[in-house]
């Protein structure tokens, strides 16, 4: 799934529960109407309450299909949103009637919230639209930032009569009690023991308990110890109600976890502002509750969203930083590594695709774990290719160094790839790496439908052409970054080469490894030149477009260490450049990787394709 | 009291409507289908025809082309309900020959006064 589905899809599934969530409180608010005597006593009204919540649910179910949903289900949403025209008018309509039935202040109220989440509803509906005429389907930001608000924005309007909970084993008691809270309008079940107390507590979630210290069996005490111990229950408020006239036992209760403690005969203004205090309490805490769920979710969204590219660390410093969001277009200073397996096209053509998937599965999900263990950003992977970024979105002091650390790890990391590449039956692979430090503009590139975070810029392209300077297993730095670089680096040869769009030639940096706190060096090749014993003769012609038009060389093999070819050249050849070996069966290619000290036209080729014919032909000259 | 045949195919928006119109004090016939509304008219004599657009056996468009086509029945006042909300539906509905164009969910006040005005111009 492409990241814009994935954003395409949680727009979907946002919009379905923003649907279903008025329809489930019609639900709830039906389940309170039949509850009531006035309705349930009377079969038409009991009869057309049950007509609204099949009319909710049915529609509660219709929008499950909106899930499967894509960007041109036009026809589909179209008939959906008919449909729930039709179901909605159910809701008003039986509301309507119910309405002027009822003579019930109770279920009035009752009915006017089901009217209310109607209406709730048949706007968001009215609203709900798919694919690319609605920015929020394909703006991450704001569809979260939409959430966000839906969070924070309460609807005021669902503010129910609170119930409460009273709990005393003396039957006149609560009574009384009750009594006296149903005259102040709220809903009030009663409970004759600490058992059932705490039996209605998890089943009917009250906002409020008022529970009688003194009781057979379990008492007050002993109901506050298993609340307390128990998260569900802990977020419901407790007030004791006794009669036992100690400061002590008032301190005891609060320890226990009560919220607040009320003397029999319990004054009924006292009452009544004890327990508002408490509610409104409890009422806040629901809110933070309700907006930290809503900010994590979001927050997971987001991590979702940038995961992919970026690593846990700066998701987690976008997240907390306030301005995090704001990735709009700007310069910076960052250090730009390249990554590509060397010769993979001819690679890829000897494998079946499936095979190639496999092998650059296993390549990519190695290096994407160094990459963010360097917390770096991967920008992008460009058929073989990695373009990872250091220094944006975020920038840090030693972006450099992490840069040319991740560099070396990455190279390391090529030992398992290989060793899990043999394992699935593929070839072992080299990486070559090149790096660069400069200005980039980074920000969100692209167009309002498609976008993604990125840099671009000259030192971009430059970081591309260092990288084609690499063989196998080798990392190229410029000057620039090694002048940018705190930590130690050791550093192999250096490399003139003439880069296009860099002027004058510039003296590439072959890193060999890196100090404290990293610590991290590449197995260097052991130097065993065999000698030939054979004169064998190689005809090169430079790879053309690249940096200089094609041109053919003559050139002497006179020793061989592994890959690496010591040849005599008739005329100078160019640094770092590729080169076809001719006159073989397969493609064979090499690059001119060093130049002798001692001769002016000795020089090293390193092979980065060779083919059996090629492979024979050398082994005759060696003799091995 | 007039009389208003409502042609709907959905059991509870027939309850529903049918209801909260009796309780207006209009005497109220129902049609389950297009074919239904149309051999109704054509015996009881409707003073107005609710009409849902999406019907079973012949739809609403097709009964008030055929109402309209009628000598007998073209009197009889058509008011169009239709859950689409499209721009061009209302046009639609005239062009086949409704009087009047009501959407749904439906606005009760708002489609009493549309019967009201189709009424008193008739009578």
């Amino acid at each position: 799934m492409s990241n814009r589905d994935r954003i395409f899809k949680a727009y979907l599934d946002d919009q379905r529960q923003s649907l279903q969530a008025p329809l489930g409180s019609v639900e709830a608010f039906t389940e309170s109407l039949l509850e009531l005597p006035v309705i349930s006593s009377s079969s038409e009204m009991k009869a057309d309450v049950k007509k609204i919540a099949k009319a909710a649910v049915t529609m509660i179910k219709m929008l499950e299909s909106i899930s499967a949903f894509s960007a041109d289900s036009q026809t589909e949403l179209s008939r959906l949103r008919h449909d729930l025209r039709n179901a909605i008018g159910l809701v008003d309509g039986y509301g309507d009637m119910l309405l002027e039935d009822c003579e019930d202040d109770e279920a009035a109220e009752y009915i006017r919230q089901i009217r209310h989440q109607s209406r709730l509803f048949q706007g968001r509906l009215e609203q709900f639209k798919l694919g690319d005429d609605d920015k929020a389907a394909s703006d991450p930001i704001a569809a979260i930032f939409k959430s966000f608000k839906r969070g924070i924005i309460r609807d005021d309007q669902e503010h129910m009569a609170a119930s409460i909970l009273v709990v005393d084993d003396n039957d006149s008691s609560r009574d009384l009690l009750a009594h006296q809270l149903q005259r102040q309008n709220y809903m009030v079940i009663e409970a004759a023991s600490g058992e059932r107390c705490l039996e209605i507590m998890r089943s009917a979630q009250p906002d409020l308990v008022l529970l009688d210290l003194v009781m057979p069996d379990m008492n007050g005490y002993e109901v506050l110890q298993v609340i307390r111990n128990d998260e569900a229950l802990r977020r419901i408020p407790v007030v004791v109600v006794s009669g036992m006239q100690d400061e002590e036992g008032a301190v005891r209760c609060i320890d226990a976890g009560a919220s607040d403690y009320l003397l029999k005969p319990v004054n009924a203004t006292l009452l009544k502002a004890r327990i508002r205090a408490s509610l409104e309490a409890k009422g806040w805490r629901d809110r933070e509750r309700e907006y930290l769920a809503e900010l994590e979710k979001s927050q997971r969204f987001i991590r979702k969203i940038f995961g992919r590219y970026l690593s846990d660390e700066i998701v987690q410093r976008l997240l907390d930083d306030n301005d995090g969001l704001q990735l709009g277009g700007e310069l910076r200073q960052v250090t730009i590594l390249m990554a590509d397996i060397r010769g993979f096209s001819a690679l890829s053509q000897q494998l079946g695709p499936e095979q190639c998937v496999k092998l650059l599965n296993n390549y990519f999900a190695a290096m994407t774990e160094v990459v963010q263990r360097f917390r770096g950003t991967v920008d992008e992977f460009v058929g073989d290719g990695i373009l990872v970024i250091f220094g944006a979105p975020l920038s840090d002091k030693d972006d450099c160094d992490r840069a040319i650390a991740c560099a070396v790890a990455m190279q390391l990391a090529i030992k398992d790839v290989n060793a899990r590449n043999r394992a699935d039956n593929l070839p072992e692979i080299a990486m070559g790496i090149g790096l660069n430090t400069g200005d980039v503009v980074a920000g969100n590139v692209g167009s309002e439908i498609r976008s993604k975070y990125g840099v671009v810029g000259h030192n971009v392209n430059l970081t591309g052409r260092i990288e084609s300077c690499t063989v196998g297993g080798q990392i190229l730095a410029s000057p620039a970054t090694i002048a940018a670089a705190s930590t130690q680096v050791l550093s192999g040869d250096k490399v003139t080469v003439s880069l296009k769009g860099m002027g004058d030639a510039v003296a590439l940096t072959e890193i060999l490894g890196v100090g404290m706190p990293y610590d991290l060096v590449l197995p260097q090749p052991v130097d065993e030149w065999q000698v030939s014993k054979d004169q064998i003769q190689l005809q090169l012609t430079l790879m053309a477009g690249k940096q200089t038009a094609s041109k053919q060389y003559v050139v002497h093999v006179d020793a061989r260490s592994g890959d690496r070819l010591r040849v005599t050249s008739t005329e100078p050849l160019p640094m770092l450049v590729d080169v076809s070996i001719d006159d073989f069966d397969a493609a064979c290619y090499a690059k001119v990787t060093a130049q002798s000290a001692d001769s002016e036209f000795e020089y090293v080729l390193t092979l980065t394709s060779t083919s059996s014919d090629l492979q024979s032909a050398l082994k005759g000259a060696f003799d091995e | 009291m007039p009389t208003i045949l409502l042609v709907e195919d959905n059991e509870m928006n027939r309850d529903m409507l049918s209801r909260r119109l009796k309780r207006k004090g209009y005497e109220v016939l129902l049609a389950i289908d297009g074919q239904q509304g149309i051999d109704m008219c054509l015996s009881v004599r409707p003073d107005l025809m609710l009409l849902d657009m999406s019907l079973p056996v012949k739809d609403g468009w097709q009964v008030a082309r055929e109402m309209k086509a009628s000598e007998s029945l073209q009197t009889i006042p058509i008011i169009a309900l239709t859950a689409h909300a499209m721009a061009d539906d209302r046009q639609r509905a005239l062009l086949a020959g409704c009087d009047d164009y009501d959407t749904k969910p439906v606005d009760l006040p708002r489609l009493l006064g549309k019967i009201e005005h189709l009424l008193g111009v008739t009578e």
